[in-house]
């Protein structure tokens, strides 16, 4: 009787074994590179509608963080400054710049010939108020999903600067993406926070690092200053599943 | 073609139907039943069924292949033009204000996240409700934001088209409506049918109004008012008298269908509040301190389950309850008028009840006579509500455990003086504040009325039945949109509505309303009427 399969058969099983192995740990590993944070989030860079300089404004004029995102330390939510804060300073400096025309329409509103006063034409909704005009489209860059409760004012007024999650903003022309913010990175900080915590004074000073003594290791500084404000302070970040998917 | 066998036998058994019509057997729910697709599945020309799922499955297949749903989404940030002073995004503001019940303004804390209204709860400086609300003002926030609600002023318009005619609704602005309201004849034909209020400044422009010879009619669909001037009348008293629970200090309560701890009462909050002050026990001394709860009633309510007691009886049987309940007090009392307790035992002689019940229930209240009350229920009838005020009285309880507070007499004009008044043309126009009298009042006669008169508005929350017969329509601004001052239920404290945000659409409160007809000031939110008001 012919043999009905060919020799060559014999080896397929551990042929397709190794193959489908090869391709699980390709799936894999694929998965891991380009489906985690550390892949789709870092990086991200989105055109904003207004080219506003972190770089300039926080790194050389030295702003501080506080100016603008002004509801930092009091709400969960780090504010967007609202247009009359860049209109402050703007209706000064740089009062024509095209660039800015956005913020300009935002701020003036109904008031076309811009001088602060609402006249009966300009009333275009006939409420007799003087309406500002539509909001300046920021692009979000980081945005914690739905499932996760961040607080901004908690983190902020314990001395965990800015600089931990999002990154040097006062070296970046345009804001990007920094560090991945993924669950991972929340927990490494919760489980081990003196390698975050800084006096409450730095916590926008996004340059600043832990004083060291002549030859000590800057991150065992870091360490002993953080451990001191760790149990000054009374730091004891949950770490619990309900701390953050309430 | 599967053709039906005609062969089977009859069916036998019960019969079911699932429809009025499958069992009426009409020719439409035959045909119906006998098609494939619902009327109108095939309208669409040159489009096969089959086809257009085709290319939409091609379509929605391509869709994927460019990668289009991996992208991550843009989402914008939209921070103000001009932030408003203090506001910190991410934490809400309180403030306080107050619901215009039938019942008397609630005073209530509104929290508002950006201006929005989103949560209201109690005022807690209102210590007798010390923060609690009722379900009514906890839901009423949604009411806001319904999207059913009368989004401005509309005009009904018919459209003719050789024998045909439609009517519809045509949106006009609500400031043009009103000038043409203010231009009615005012002297004297005007009647105003309102919802009950005990809004300060309500008051004050329909009294101003009702000088110049407007009427006014106040309804209610559920009349909270007429004990209180039922009993006036009864006892010939010049103003009404209304009941008022001091819950804290009785020790003994005997409800007669009277809810007074559930939502179907006025005051319920307060009631609950007091009455299981009654029942805290802290130590083992409280426990022998504890109130008790007798209730006859005639539905399953809140107060049945919290009583130690309870007695099913209809309502119709309530006042020969009490009649016998009050001449079992007057026996035990040693009372001398014989008459009475044989009237008494007349009118009790029909209930079907326990008498052991009564009488057990009576001599525990008289242990305590001064801290025993008995509450009869809002819907009760006249005689019911006569007699709970004659045992709280030989009970010597008044004063003590519960009030009868003298309130200001209500408007006595009806639906059949309307009527008359209708008929003679003394009443040429019509104007609808709030409620929905056509649907709660069915009997009154009002649709014949606005049919017969020549002029007639509504405002209202949504486009009802009673906006159906009127000419024109109103939208209400919720409370939470407008200005008010009126007095709680017990007439204790002033409480003032103060809006958390402009009307979100063309609307009107009715004090707007009312303004522009009594003075011509049509601008909303004028404080002139309100601060004139509280002066």
């Amino acid at each position: 009787m012919r043999n009905l399969f060919p020799k060559w058969s014999n080896t397929i099983p551990i042929k397709l074994i190794i193959a489908l192995g090869l391709l699980g740990g390709g799936v894999v590993a694929a998965i891991t590179y380009y489906a985690t944070p550390k892949y789709t989030r870092v990086g991200y860079q989105p055109t904003q509608p207004v080219p506003y300089d972190h770089s300039f404004h926080a790194g050389q004029l030295g702003l501080d963080c506080r100016y603008c995102h002004h509801g930092v330390e009091k709400s969960s939510h780090a504010n967007i400054p609202s247009a009359n804060v860049c209109m402050s300073c703007h209706k000064n400096v740089k009062s024509d710049s095209p660039l800015l025309e956005v913020v300009r329409e935002s701020y003036f509103g109904e008031d076309s010939n811009r001088d602060g006063k609402l006249s009966e034409e300009e009333d275009v909704n006939g409420d007799g108020l003087l309406t500002s005009g539509p909001s300046v489209p920021w692009v979000r860059v980081h945005k914690a999903p739905d499932y996760v409760y961040f607080n901004h004012a908690i983190h902020v007024n314990r001395g965990v600067s800015c600089v931990e999650c999002h990154g040097r903003i006062d070296e970046m022309e345009e804001v990007y993406h920094a560090k991945h913010l993924s669950m991972a990175f929340c927990l490494e900080c919760h489980r081990n926070p003196e390698m975050a915590l800084r006096p409450n004074s730095e916590v926008t000073n996004l340059s600043w690092s832990a004083p060291t003594e002549p030859d000590e290791d800057p991150d065992l500084a870091q360490i002993h200053a953080g451990l001191e404000l760790k149990n000054n302070w009374g730091v004891n970040p949950p770490l619990s599943c309900t701390g953050c998917h309430r | 073609m599967i053709k039906e066998n005609d062969s089977l036998p009859l069916l036998s058994g019960k019969q079911y139907w699932k429809s009025l019509d499958e069992l009426a057997e009409t020719s439409e729910f035959r045909s119906w039943v006998g098609k494939e697709f619902p009327e109108g599945a095939e309208l669409l020309d040159n489009v096969q069924r089959r086809g257009f799922l085709k290319t939409m499955a091609a379509s929605f297949g391509l869709a994927g292949l460019g990668m289009a749903g991996c992208r991550r989404p843009e989402h914008t940030i939209l921070p103000y033009g001009k932030s408003p002073e203090e506001l910190i995004p991410g934490i809400p503001s309180f403030y306080a204000t107050s619901r215009p019940t039938p019942f008397g303004f609630a005073p209530l804390i509104a929290e508002s996240h950006q201006g929005r209204p989103t949560k209201i709860e109690g005022n807690p400086s209102f210590t007798k409700s010390g923060g609690s609300t009722d379900i009514y003002s906890q839901a009423s926030v949604l009411d806001l934001y319904d999207p059913d609600r009368a989004k401005g002023s509309f005009t009904r318009e018919t459209l003719r088209q050789g024998k045909d005619s439609s009517v519809r609704w045509k949106k006009v602005s609500t400031s043009s409506l009103l000038s043409k309201i203010s231009d009615w004849p005012n002297e004297g034909g005007l009647a105003i049918i309102t919802d009950s209020s005990d809004s300060l400044i309500r008051e004050d422009l329909i009294s101003k109004l009702v000088s110049g010879g407007a009427k006014h009619l106040e309804y209610e669909p559920i009349d909270p008012f007429l004990p209180e001037s039922s009993l006036a009348s009864s006892l010939k008293l010049p103003k009404n008298l209304r009941l008022l629970p001091k819950l804290s200090k009785a020790s003994k309560v005997l409800s007669l269908d009277c809810d007074f701890l559930g939502n179907r009462e006025p005051n319920s909050i307060i009631n609950s509040r007091q009455f299981m002050s009654g029942r805290k026990v802290l130590n083992a001394s409280d426990a022998g301190n504890m109130n008790r709860l007798y209730s006859v009633e005639s539905d399953l309510t809140l107060t049945g389950g919290v009583a130690d007691h309870r007695l099913r009886l209809s309502s119709s049987q309530m006042d020969a309850f009490a009649a016998l309940f009050y001449a079992e007090i007057l026996k035990l009392q040693k009372s001398k008028d014989t008459e009475l307790i044989s009237h008494l035992l007349k009118i009790g002689g029909e209930a079907n009840v326990d008498t052991s019940w009564i009488s057990e229930c009576a001599k525990d209240l008289l242990k305590e006579p001064k801290n025993s009350v008995v509450l009869p229920g809002l819907h009760q009838s006249k005689s019911l509500h006569l007699l709970a005020f004659a045992i709280n009285q030989s009970l010597g309880s008044i004063g003590t455990c519960l009030n009868y507070l003298p309130v200001p007499k209500r408007s006595s004009y009806s639906f059949a003086d309307l009527s008359t008044d209708v008929d003679n043309g003394l009443v040429k126009s019509i104007i609808v504040l709030g409620g929905n009298p056509i649907f709660n009042c069915p009997n009154s006669g009002l649709g014949k009325l606005l049919g017969k008169i020549e002029n007639s508005v509504h405002l209202g929350h949504a486009i009802d039945e009673t906006s159906q017969l009127c000419q024109h329509h109103i939208g209400q601004s919720h409370f939470l949109e407008s200005w008010d001052i009126g007095y709680s239920w017990d007439r204790s404290c002033i409480v003032p509505t103060q809006p958390l945000i402009a009307p979100l659409y063309d609307t009107l409160s009715d004090i707007e309303l009312l303004s522009s007809i009594a003075s011509n000031t049509n601008s909303s939110h004028d404080l002139t009427v309100f601060c004139h008001t509280i002066r």
